[in-house]
């Protein structure tokens, strides 16, 4: 590796100190993501040494290599994995095994293992002039992949219902992507009636979902008859971080269905359930048919 | 529900997730930001964070940038906040002869090592 200089800012504040610290850069690139923070060196103390020269203000690089792209880009799912294999390794220790989070663990795993192997695709498919075929995956196997992994269907005091369509339904989505997103639906269905029973209800807990195609999308209904929406209004549920679980959740789950189904030309609506739970409806361009949609849409 | 401690900024969902998720599994409350505007707001709302663990590059601006908007923010630039900026660029840290801690670590971070600096900057007993 090459060798850098480092420093120390010290500011005092009212008493308290803040303290940052950054890397010089040895070149443009690296320069395009430091930025100079020492502006005012009157507050410095005597003797602490001070990054000037070496940092610049931001410029663009103007190129960047294809192996320094695959490098930076692959340390994004890099890290995810080794963050996600250390919960793993955490969760297999623990008193009580959480079979359901670590299913769900692992298939984040596996959904960052497809993402890098994307990426690699991506740099040898523009490296060689080929053309990447499109993804395309059966939406009826999604849903059931996702019930599957949450166990649903052995999950005491809880009925599943479906209908869909006979006819295949294809949608324009990398598969263990568009599990993730019902597995998020379907998990929050599944939780919110678990928060109903807690609450002193001692119905029969149940999440129906139907399927169907026309005008060239998919329409996708996930009802349950759980405690319903909070007093918020229903879009807050997709911003990012709000959570009603407590330390339980992260508050990504909705945001993340809401950014992959955007991605591929799909929306996603929750609301009050006609009697009571809440529904969520999901819409999809049917494979192939996604500029069409959108031409009649706009 | 304990409020956080920890605030996590990246533009990249499954990061701030993932790490979310492993502060978790290790008692340590955290909430997380996918931009500057949001960090900001988040700070403003939960006066308990005490460190922020920062990507360097984001989608519109960098982690450094951060500092300067709390610098510049009346409410916020007497909080004692510390800096913990994780990048994935080739870049070569070089502990300053102070003898300070650095709070710059490389992608793919261990684990182990982000969970105990985080630790070490929150002062628990145990890093």
């Amino acid at each position: 590796m090459r060798k850098g200089l480092a420093s120390t800012i010290t500011r005092k504040d009212g008493g308290q100190r803040r303290e940052a610290v950054l890397p010089c850069a040895t070149n443009q690139q690296q320069r395009y993501y430091i930025r100079k923070l020492i502006r005012e060196l009157a507050e410095t103390q005597p003797g602490s040494r001070l990054l000037q020269s070496t940092l610049t203000e931001n410029t663009p690089p103007k190129e960047a290599s294809s192996d320094a792209i695959l490098v930076h880009e692959l340390s994004q799912p890099l890290f995810t994995m080794s963050m996600a294999s250390e919960s793993l390794r955490i969760a297999l220790e623990a008193e009580e095994i959480d079979r359901a989070g670590m299913r769900q663990t692992v298939r984040r795993i596996a959904d960052q293992i497809q993402r890098a192997q994307a990426i690699i695709d991506q740099v040898a498919s523009t490296a060689s002039g080929r053309v990447m075929a499109a993804e395309s995956c059966d939406v009826v196997a999604a849903v059931a992949g996702a019930a599957h992994l949450l166990d649903l269907a052995i999950a005491p005091d809880l009925e599943i219902s479906w209908l869909s369509s006979d006819q295949e339904m294809l949608v324009a989505m990398n598969r263990i992507e568009l599990e993730q997103v019902f597995i998020n639906v379907l998990r929050n269905a599944r939780d919110s009636i678990k928060t109903r029973k807690e609450a002193g209800w001692d119905g029969k807990g149940r999440i129906a979902i139907t399927m169907d195609s026309y005008n060239g999308e998919m329409h996708c209904l996930v009802a349950d008859n759980g405690a319903g929406l909070t007093a918020c209004a229903p879009e807050t549920v997709f911003q990012p971080f709000f959570t009603t679980k407590g330390d339980d959740g992260t508050g990504l789950g909705l945001h993340i269905c809401r950014q992959a189904l955007h991605n591929a030309q799909g929306t996603i609506h929750i609301a009050p359930g006609a009697l009571e739970g809440a529904m969520v409806e999901i819409r999809l361009p049917l494979f192939g048919q996604e500029h069409e949609v959108r031409q009649t849409a706009g | 529900m304990r409020p956080p401690v920890v605030l996590v900024v990246d533009d990249v969902i499954a990061i701030v997730e993932e790490l979310m998720t492993l502060m978790r599994l290790h008692k340590i409350p955290a909430t997380g930001a996918l931009d500057l505007n949001s960090a900001i707001q988040t700070l403003g709302r939960e006066p308990d964070i005490r460190v922020i663990a920062c990507d360097v590059r984001l989608d519109r601006g960098s982690g450094p940038d951060l500092i300067d908007l709390i610098e510049n923010h009346s409410a916020l630039r007497h909080r004692d906040l510390q800096f913990l900026f994780i990048t994935g660029d080739p870049v070569v840290l070089e502990q300053n002869k102070d003898g300070n801690r650095l709070h710059m670590l490389s992608k793919p971070v261990q684990p182990a090592m982000l969970i105990a600096t985080i630790k070490q900057m929150l002062g628990f007993e145990h890093a």
